[in-house]
C-alpha cells in the first residue's frame, strides 16, 4: 500500500481516530479498487526479446510478485492483464486480437517495448505490425527497447494508479449489453485487412512542422 | 542411484533456503520504487539535448546528421529561420518518437558539436502513445550540468576538449587580428613613405606608359 | 582443398557444363545445375555432404540463387554454386532429393523472391500467409501502409 499514492477521501483525522479502536474505515469504490490492482495478474505473452526482461522482472532481484502480479496465467481465460512484450508480426496479430477477446472483463493492456507500442526499430518490415494499438485499446505505453524491469514495475505502478481511479458506480464491464469484442483481422493479399480499427486508432498525420516566425 | 540428481538439487535448494535466514547476500531482491540499484555511468538510455547557459540557444545547429544515420528514423528536425527566412544555426523544431527510439546511442556518436547525449531516466511509462510520447524540443534540453552530474568522466573529457576548441579558436583570432594589424601598418607607413619618392617615379612615367604597348604588341 | 579454378575445369570436364566464375562463386546454368550438384555430392574427391545456405537474391537482369556447400567428412568448403534465371517464370531444378536441408530454404527463396523450384516436394510458403499475393524481398514491393520512400533504402 505504500507503493500508491492515498486517493483515499476519508477525513484523515477521522481515520486515524477511528484506527486506534481498531476499525478500518474507507469507501467501497477504495476497497474494490484496491482489491483489484494488488492482485493483477498477468498472461504468458512474451513474443520476442522483451520477453526475456518481462522474465527477469520476475525473477528475484526485481520481484514482481511484491506487486500482487506474480502469477502469471498460462490461460487468457484466467487472467486480467496482457503484457504485450516484444514484436507484433502480422501473422500473429489475429491471435493476439482473439486471445485479448477472450480475457474476461475487467482486462487491461500494457504494451511493453518500442516494437509493439508502433513496430519499434522494425518498423519498415514486410510482415511487422506498426502497433498492436491498432486493433486493441492500451492502457499504458512503456518506451524503451527493451525497458529495463523497473521500468516495467515503473509502469505497472502507472496502471495501478489508474485502476485506483476507476469509479465503481460507472464500472463499464457491468453494464448490461456489454459486448467488447474486438473485430479479428484477416489476412488480406498484400496485409492485413482491414488495416486498423476505426474506433480503436486513427491514423495520425505528421502535424505540419510549421516554423515560428 | 537412481534419482541422485534430483536429491542433490534439493539439497541446494534447501541449504539456500536455511541460509537465507542469516545470510545477507541471499536476500538478492531489490525492492523498486523505495530502493534503486545504483546507476552505472554508462548507462544507455533515451536522447536528451544540451544547452550550455540558456535554453533558447543549445549547443545543437540543426545539421541533421543525427536525424539521417538514426536507424529507425525517430528524430524531426526543422531548422530555424530569421525574419529574413536566411536559415540560422539552431533548430525551430526538434523531435525525437520515443515510441520508436531503440536507445542505440548512433546520434550521440556521429554529432559534430557534442548537442546530443544519452540520459539515464527509464521511467517513462505513460497513457497516451501520440500527445505523451512524442518528445519535443522543450522536453528534450537539459542543462550541462545534469550531463557532468549522470556521467562525470564523459563530461569533464568533453568540456575539455571543447574548451581546447575554444582557446585554440580564439587564439586563431587573435592571430588574424594581430596580422591585419601589421598589415594595415605597414600600409600607413608605405603611403606616408610615397611623397618621398615621387621625384624618383616622374623619370618612370613615361617608361611605365611604353612599357605596356611594348608587351601588348 | 582445391581452388575454385581447378573446381571449375574439373566440373566443367566431367559434367560438360560452361561454368563462369563470378568472384568466388562458380555461376552454372541452371540445366546442369543438379548434374554439377550430384558430381559434387558423390564423387571422393569432394564430399560435399552438408548443403548450408540456399538463398535467392533479385537483381536488376533476373533472380539468382546461391547455394554454399561444406564437406563435413573431409572438413572443407565452402563451394559456392549460383544459379540465373529470369524474373517472369523463374523455375530452377530443386535440389531437395540430394539434400534435405535445401527443403525448408526453398520454400523460403520462394515466399521472399517468387523463385519456382521443380521438383520440390512441398512448396508453399513459410513465412508469409498463404494468401499473400506478393514476393516481399523483390526490389519493386511496397507494402500498403509504406511509411517512407522505398528509393531510400
Amino acid at each position: 500500500m505504500t507503493h500508491a499514492p492515498n486517493v483515499s477521501q476519508v477525513d484523515p483525522a477521522l481515520k486515524s481516530e477511528l484506527a486506534k479502536k481498531g476499525i478500518a474505515v474507507m469507501k467501497l469504490q477504495e476497497l474494490y479498487n484496491w482489491g483489484r490492482r494488488s492482485s493483477i495478474w498477468p498472461m504468458q505473452f512474451g513474443l520476442a526479446c522483451c520477453a526475456i526482461e518481462m522474465i527477469a522482472t520476475a525473477c528475484a532481484r526485481y520481484d514482481i510478485d511484491r506487486f500482487g502480479a506474480g502469477l502469471f496465467r498460462a490461460s487468457p481465460r484466467q487472467s486480467d492483464l496482457m503484457i504485450v512484450a516484444g514484436t507484433v508480426t502480422k501473422k500473429m496479430a489475429p491471435q493476439v486480437v482473439r486471445l485479448y477477446n477472450q480475457m474476461p472483463e475487467p482486462k487491461y493492456v500494457i504494451t511493453m517495448g518500442a516494437c509493439s507500442i508502433s513496430g519499434g526499430p522494425f518498423k519498415e518490415g514486410y510482415n511487422v505490425l506498426k502497433g498492436i494499438d491498432r486493433y486493441i485499446p492500451v492502457d499504458v505505453h512503456l518506451p524503451g527497447c527493451p525497458p529495463r524491469p523497473e521500468a516495467l514495475l515503473h509502469g505497472l505502478m502507472k496502471l495501478q494508479a489508474k485502476i485506483d481511479h476507476q469509479d465503481i458506480e460507472k464500472t463499464e464491464w457491468y453494464q448490461k449489453g456489454l459486448k467488447r469484442e474486438f473485430p479479428i483481422p484477416e489476412f488480406g493479399p498484400n496485409g492485413l485487412l482491414p488495416p486498423y480499427n476505426p474506433e480503436v486508432w486513427q491514423p495520425q498525420k505528421r502535424k505540419e512542422i510549421t516554423v515560428p516566425a | 542411484m537412481f534419482g541422485i540428481g534430483v536429491l542433490k538439487g534439493m539439497a541446494v535448494t534447501f541449504k539456500n533456503f536455511v541460509e537465507s535466514y542469516y545470510k545477507k547476500e541471499r536476500l538478492t531482491t531489490i525492492e523498486y520504487p523505495e530502493k534503486r540499484l545504483a546507476e552505472k555511468e554508462r548507462f544507455r538510455n533515451f536522447p536528451f539535448l544540451i544547452f550550455d547557459e540558456k535554453p533558447e540557444d543549445p549547443r545543437c545547429v540543426a545539421c541533421d546528421i543525427c536525424a539521417k544515420e538514426c536507424p529507425p528514423q525517430c528524430i524531426t528536425i526543422v531548422r530555424a529561420q530569421d525574419a529574413q527566412g536566411k536559415p540560422l544555426k539552431k533548430p525551430a523544431t526538434f523531435d525525437i518518437d520515443y515510441s520508436i527510439c531503440m536507445n542505440c546511442g548512433v546520434c550521440e556518436e556521429v554529432c559534430p558539436f557534442d548537442a546530443i547525449f544519452m540520459d539515464h531516466e527509464f521511467e517513462l511509462a505513460e497513457y497516451g502513445r501520440f500527445e505523451d510520447l512524442n518528445y519535443t524540443i522543450d522536453r528534450l534540453l537539459k542543462p550541462k550540468e545534469h550531463f557532468m552530474k549522470i556521467r562525470p568522466t564523459d563530461a569533464t573529457r568533453i568540456e575539455a576538449e571543447l574548451k581546447k576548441k575554444e582557446n585554440a579558436k580564439k587564439a586563431a583570432a587573435e592571430k588574424a587580428a594581430a596580422a591585419a594589424k601589421a598589415k594595415a601598418e605597414a600600409a600607413k607607413t608605405q603611403a606616408s613613405q610615397v611623397p618621398d619618392t615621387k621625384p624618383e617615379t616622374k623619370p618612370n612615367e613615361p617608361a611605365q606608359p611604353a612599357d605596356p604597348p611594348a608587351e601588348a604588341k | 582443398m582445391k581452388t575454385t579454378e581447378e573446381i571449375k575445369t574439373d566440373l566443367e570436364s566431367k559434367t560438360g557444363t560452361s561454368i563462369t566464375v563470378q568472384g568466388e562463386a562458380l555461376m552454372v546454368p541452371k540445366e546442369k545445375l543438379f548434374d554439377v550438384a550430384k558430381y559434387l555430392k558423390d564423387t571422393p574427391d569432394y564430399q560435399m555432404d552438408y548443403l548450408s545456405s540456399v538463398t535467392g537474391t533479385d537483381y536488376k537482369d533476373g533472380l539468382e540463387v546461391t547455394y554454399h556447400l561444406y564437406s563435413i567428412a573431409k572438413k572443407e568448403g565452402p563451394v559456392v554454386l549460383k544459379t540465373k534465371t529470369d524474373r517472369e517464370k523463374g523455375v530452377v531444378p530443386s535440389l531437395t532429393p540430394l539434400w534435405r536441408g535445401a527443403e525448408f530454404q526453398e520454400r523460403e527463396a520462394y515466399d521472399l523472391v517468387g523463385i519456382h523450384f521443380e521438383g520440390h516436394p512441398d512448396l508453399r510458403r513459410i513465412l508469409m500467409w498463404d494468401g499473400f499475393e506478393h514476393y516481399p524481398l523483390r526490389k519493386d514491393y511496397t507494402q500498403e501502409d509504406q511509411d517512407r520512400n522505398p528509393e531510400q533504402f
